[in-house]
């Protein structure tokens, strides 16, 4: 310590600011970044498909090809009509491949984004709006899934369809904290991606994707009162033109505020260490 | 005004070993209290760097020195802010941009031109502007029709045009590097040396880990001297380079 010890050093007059305020700066800049996190999860997508002929529509095909398959079987296993099964079916897992690939790729959000969380000082929720905005392109090309079913069994196009947005709308609100949670925790224990994955697996067969709720019979609650059945509905039901039954926005409603209650306070306590965790 | 001040700023550093990396040893050690604590704490804490207090002012072109593991590494990424220090107080006055690594945000199957945005884009810039300066950076690297090739057709070489050509463009008032910039062939250097001569006169501050004394001394003028994480010495840089040079063979 030679030359440093004997200047007087004026005394920093800034106070630290608060965590949550600083938790609540990286949620909504990142959110302003859109160009950024838009453009690299553009990117991601045709990274994945460059050099193939269909590009991003070989996710259309095996999407359809799994929808034709797996409704022409069930429909006969369900005893039901293939023109309100098929609709059905479709949308149902759909919706649910935007679900469960949102929470398993939330995972690695932080984890794979470590080079760049270590170099550059950007909002660290980026990363994971990169990670919902890669997959709701994969869900745009998927969608013409439906549209295809949609013209070939002559779904009826109605007002309530419009219902269709704030049902999406809330899905994202109740995915970024959870998909939050996920990817903070995931870049601390390394064993948490392997246990969602086996979890999403499970909750396919029990969440009313194939099947429907009213096939339970007297245990119809086991459907109504299920999360992910309550959050495929809100997008469902309208494009099936029927309304969203109200238990299905109450326990969504739920579901996201009581995710942000737990996703909040814990990114605001842990934020600054994720950088030394990936 | 430009500046940096840091005041006891410390960086402990956990080191995850395979155990406390697994959610079901750290639930069992919580669930069992306090008995496996003892031999479960495989968490070793580093600290890289230790109450560091330091003031960089407009001008200052600094040349971090030390030997490996003194913390030059850790203090870049504190001033870049992506590490934020477990305790003390960092004031950051100006515009930084981090020169670490030559290849990050870069994309091996897109081609010249993509990358050169997306780099841009990790770097702070808005697609539109980066798409205003194509022309300059294209420019630069001389790469001509490789651009519209994937990058990963490049050689090191290319590549470091390409990442060197796009870092360069944005004009920070703070630049941080790492020792990075020593790839490429003699006439590229020699642009490169041009070409950042022109970019650190622009900005105001410039701190630099190096342990090359020709870069060191072509520079910066002032020299911080690190050692195992604590601020050895900080002044003029031919005192702090003698310095160092006398701990080495002492």
């Amino acid at each position: 310590m030679i030359a440093s010890e004997s200047i007087e050093r004026p005394t920093l007059q800034r106070r630290k600011t608060a965590n949550s305020v600083l938790a609540l700066r990286d949620l909504s800049g990142g959110l302003l970044r859109w160009w950024l996190w838009g453009l690299v999860a553009w990117c991601d997508i045709k990274q994945r498909y460059r050099g193939s002929v269909l590009g991003p529509f070989w996710l259309t095909l095996s999407t359809a090809v799994m929808i034709g398959s797996l409704g022409a079987l069930y429909s006969r296993l369900f005893h039901m009509d293939l023109a309100t099964y098929l609709p059905y079916l479709s949308l149902g897992i759909l919706i649910w491949g935007l679900i469960s690939a949102l929470l398993t790729e939330s995972c690695t959000a932080f984890i794979s984004a470590e080079h760049v969380i270590k170099q550059i000082r950007m909002p660290l929720s980026v990363h994971l709006y990169r990670v919902i905005a890669r997959n709701v392109i994969v869900f745009g090309h998927n969608l013409v899934v439906f549209v295809v079913v949609m013209l070939w069994f002559r779904v009826q196009v109605g007002w309530a369809d419009l219902m269709v947005l704030p049902g999406v709308a809330l899905l994202m609100a109740g995915m970024v904290p959870t998909g939050l949670i996920l990817a903070a925790m995931c870049a601390r224990f390394r064993d948490i991606p392997p246990v969602v994955a086996n979890l999403l697996q499970v909750i396919f067969f029990m969440t009313p994707i194939m099947w429907r709720a009213e096939l339970l019979g007297p245990n119809i609650d086991l459907a109504i009162y299920n999360p992910f059945n309550c959050f495929i509905d809100l997008v469902r039901a309208p494009l099936l033109g029927e309304w969203v039954p109200a238990t299905s926005w109450g326990v969504a409603l739920g579901m996201t505020a009581a995710a942000w209650a737990v996703a909040f306070p814990f990114f605001a306590r842990f934020r600054a260490r994720i950088a030394y965790w990936v | 005004m430009t500046a940096i001040h840091l005041r006891d700023v410390s960086v402990d550093f956990p080191v995850y070993q395979g155990g406390s990396r697994s959610l079901k040893k750290t639930l069992m050690r919580a669930g069992a209290g306090g008995r496996i604590l003892a031999d479960a704490s495989q968490r070793l804490v580093v600290h890289a760097l230790d109450s560091i207090t330091l003031d960089i002012e407009e001008g200052d072109r600094v040349a971090l020195i030390g030997p490996n593991g003194a913390g030059k590494t850790t203090l870049l990424r504190v001033l870049a802010g992506t590490y934020e220090p477990t305790a003390g107080l960092i004031e950051v006055d100006g515009h930084v941009a981090p020169l670490f690594d030559s290849a990050l945000g870069l994309n091996p199957d897109a081609t010249g031109y993509e990358n050169i945005i997306l780099r841009g884009v990790y770097m702070g810039m808005s697609p539109k502007s980066m798409s205003g300066r194509m022309e300059e950076i294209a420019a630069f690297t001389e790469l001509g029709d490789y651009l519209r090739m994937p990058i990963r057709s490049y050689s090191s070489g290319m590549l470091m045009r390409l990442a060197f050509g796009v870092a360069t463009c944005v004009h920070p008032e703070i630049l941080l590097m790492d020792e990075w910039l020593l790839a490429g062939d003699a006439y590229f250097l020699e642009k490169a040396r041009a070409r950042l001569a022109s970019f650190v006169t622009g900005s105001k501050i410039l701190v630099l880990a190096s342990h090359s004394d020709l870069i060191v001394r072509e520079w910066c003028n002032k020299g911080l001297f690190l050692e195992r994480g604590q601020v050895r010495m900080f002044g003029p840089i031919d005192d702090v380079l003698a310095a160092y040079a006398e701990s080495v063979h002492a």
